[in-house]
Formats: C-alpha cells, sequence, structure tokens
C-alpha cells in the first residue's frame, strides 16, 4: 500500500515538474523505467510469495537500473546501434514476464 | 501502467498480507522509507519517459505508415532539388570566376597600355635607364634645327621619353626662336641645356656619337661643347598640362575600318 502511494506520489510530482529529459541522458531513461520495472514486478511476487525484503527490492532496484544503463552505454561505445539496449529490453521483458507469472501463480493458483 | 499496478495493491494485503507484514515491520526502519523512496523515484521516471515519448509521439507517432512514406518521398525530392540548385549555383560561381578572371587580364593589360600612352603623352613622370645630354652653349649659337636634330636622333637610337631642361617633350612639342631666344613650346631655354632621354643607353649614346651624329653637328658652332653621360636612372617629368587640342577630333569608331 505504502509502495502504491508512493508511486502515486512520484507520479504526480513528476506531472507536476513537467520534467524535459537532457539530451544526453534521453537513450538511457527508456531502459531505466524498464529495469526498475522489473524490480517492481519482482518485489510484488516476492510480497506474493511472502519473501519480500526491503533489502532484495533497493538492490535489485539499484543494480538493476545501473546495470541496464551501463549495458546502453556500452552498447553505444561500441557502436552496435541499439542492439544492446535491445537486448536489455528483451532480457528484462522476459523477467517482467516470468514475474507476473509467479504472481498470477499466487492469485489465480494457475 | 496505473492499471497494472492497481491489482497488484488490491491485492498485497490480501495475499502477502499474513506472511510478509510480519517480515515488513520487522525491516521497517531506513530500508522501509529507501524503498519508499524508489518507488517514488520510479513512478517519477516513468511519467517524465512517458511524457517525453509523448512529445516524440505527437509528431511521429500520429502518422502512418504512407504519411510517413509521402513525407519521406517529398524530403527526399526536395533534397533532390537543393542538390541541383548546389549545383546550378557552383557552375555559375565557376563561371563569375573565370569572367571575373578574364576581366582582371583584360583591366591588366589595358593599365599596360594606359602607363605606355601616358609615357609618350608625357602626363606622367617617367624613370628608368637612359642617357643625359648635356650642351654648353655660353655665345647662344643653338638654332632649333640643331636641337631637332638631336632630338631625332634621339628618337631614332629607341629614346622613349626626352625632356628638356625639364620640359619633358611630347608629339605637339616644338622648338623656335622668338626675340632672338631659344624657346621650346613657348618657354625659354637658358643654357647649358640638359636633355634627359630615357631608353636603351648604350645604344642611344653610340647613335648620338658617331661621326657627323647629333655630337658632331652640335659642336660644329664653335663655342657649343656637348657630352654624353650614360645613367642608370634618368627621371623625365611629367608635362604639367597636356595641351588641348582644338581643331582635331576623333574619327568616330564606326567610321574607322
Amino acid at each position: 500500500m505504502i509502495a502504491f502511494v508512493a508511486l502515486l506520489i512520484g507520479a504526480v510530482i513528476g506531472l507536476v515538474i513537467q520534467p524535459t529529459i537532457p539530451a544526453p541522458l534521453a537513450p538511457y531513461l527508456p531502459v531505466a523505467v524498464v529495469a526498475s520495472l522489473d524490480a517492481l514486478f519482482g518485489a510484488v511476487r516476492a510480497r506474493l510469495e511472502g519473501t519480500f525484503s526491503d533489502r532484495i527490492f533497493l538492490v535489485s532496484f539499484l543494480s538493476n537500473i545501473v546495470l541496464a544503463v551501463f549495458l546502453v552505454f556500452l552498447g553505444d561505445q561500441l557502436a552496435v546501434g541499439d542492439a544492446l539496449e535491445t537486448a536489455v529490453i528483451v532480457v528484462f521483458g522476459v523477467r517482467i514476464f516470468q514475474n507476473l507469472a509467479g504472481v498470477r501463480r499466487r492469485l489465480f493458483h494457475a | 501502467m496505473t492499471e497494472t499496478t492497481e491489482p497488484r495493491t488490491d491485492a498485497a494485503p490480501d495475499g502477502g498480507g499474513q506472511t510478509g507484514d510480519g517480515a515488513a515491520r520487522r525491516g521497517r526502519s531506513g530500508l522501509g522509507i529507501a524503498s519508499a523512496l524508489a518507488c517514488v523515484v520510479l513512478g517519477f521516471l516513468l511519467v517524465a519517459q512517458l511524457q517525453a515519448t509523448e512529445e516524440l509521439g505527437e509528431r511521429l507517432d500520429i502518422e502512418r505508415e504512407e504519411d510517413l512514406a509521402r513525407i519521406l518521398s517529398d524530403l527526399s525530392t526536395q533534397s533532390d532539388r537543393l542538390q541541383e540548385e548546389i549545383t546550378s549555383l557552383r557552375l555559375t560561381l565557376l563561371a563569375f570566376e573565370n569572367s571575373a578572371e578574364t576581366e582582371e587580364l583584360a583591366v591588366r593589360s589595358l593599365r599596360r597600355r594606359l602607363s605606355e600612352l601616358e609615357i609618350l603623352a608625357g602626363t606622367v613622370p617617367a624613370e628608368g635607364q637612359g642617357v643625359r645630354l648635356t650642351v654648353e652653349d655660353p655665345q647662344g649659337e643653338l638654332t632649333p634645327d640643331l636641337l631637332v636634330d638631336a632630338v631625332q636622333e634621339l628618337r631614332d637610337a629607341g629614346a622613349e621619353a626626352i625632356s628638356v631642361n625639364d620640359i619633358r617633350l611630347i608629339a605637339s612639342s616644338a622648338f623656335a626662336v622668338r626675340n632672338n631666344r631659344l624657346v621650346l613650346d613657348n618657354q625659354p631655354l637658358e643654357a647649358p641645356l640638359t636633355i634627359l632621354a630615357i631608353g636603351p643607353s648604350a645604344t642611344v649614346a653610340e647613335a648620338l656619337a658617331i661621326p657627323g651624329g647629333a655630337l658632331d653637328s652640335l659642336q660644329s658652332r664653335p663655342q657649343v661643347t656637348a657630352r654624353v653621360e650614360q645613367l642608370e636612372q634618368v627621371t623625365v617629368p611629367a608635362r604639367p598640362e597636356p595641351p588641348s587640342f582644338v581643331f582635331g577630333e576623333p574619327v568616330p569608331a564606326e567610321a574607322r575600318e
């Protein structure tokens, strides 16, 4: 509940401030968002499975973002175009689906 | 995004409530607040990215594929046209550069012609190698024909510009005698005469000195002495006011052949 409220607060802050993303950061924000969504769904699943821990959530949240941004940065430096960015999105997308599958099993026993 | 988060929060107290609450309460300290902050950050990032995408999408997403293809073809047509314009402008530039070059050549040759004509007409001072012919005439024995002969000899030897006592000789110059005094273009000539001539100094000096030539003719008068010096640098003054012609007019260009 607190997490949901915090999420809403963040969204409201974003809506109020109307942030403009500085151009050099623009390529990194989407992967950061996807990476943190993975952490979020992982947390939801853990919560449902009863293994949720703030520490793990924080660590996964930060490490996901750092790793995702670093991989995209690496892709830029290696001049492989968007390939690594795509890889990061795909991997985190798969993980999100796995987490959702866990949530689904818990909620609907299916 | 909120659609996916809503069922979770509804479900969280139900599903994870019994087991998760206790664990969460134990850990709920700095870490819990940090987690909440992380969620705030996540919400913020989500909204920021969504808005950024929306801004971009306002321009491109609403266009359908055909529209995008049309825009692309428009742009490539435009690019082709601009490319053609660049080529034609380059050609024009080249043509201008060429004509400028030609013009510059023409101007240069005209300028050289002009300076030659100026020297010939005596409207500008001239300098160069040449000779100085000094004629001593203590008794006033010189006559115009002697001087005409001397000038004729100088010109024959290749002199380009001549002055007598700092009076530039021009096409209409004439030696004469007025009131028993020698005049050149109505200006009295006082002895000794200094005749400066620009031209091939060795040839001119040689021509003056040949037996029976100008020097001999001048010195045929008892008291007259004449001597020639070859000089590296002779400066001949300009005629201050060129003569104005009253009777002569140029034949119009179309009447010439």
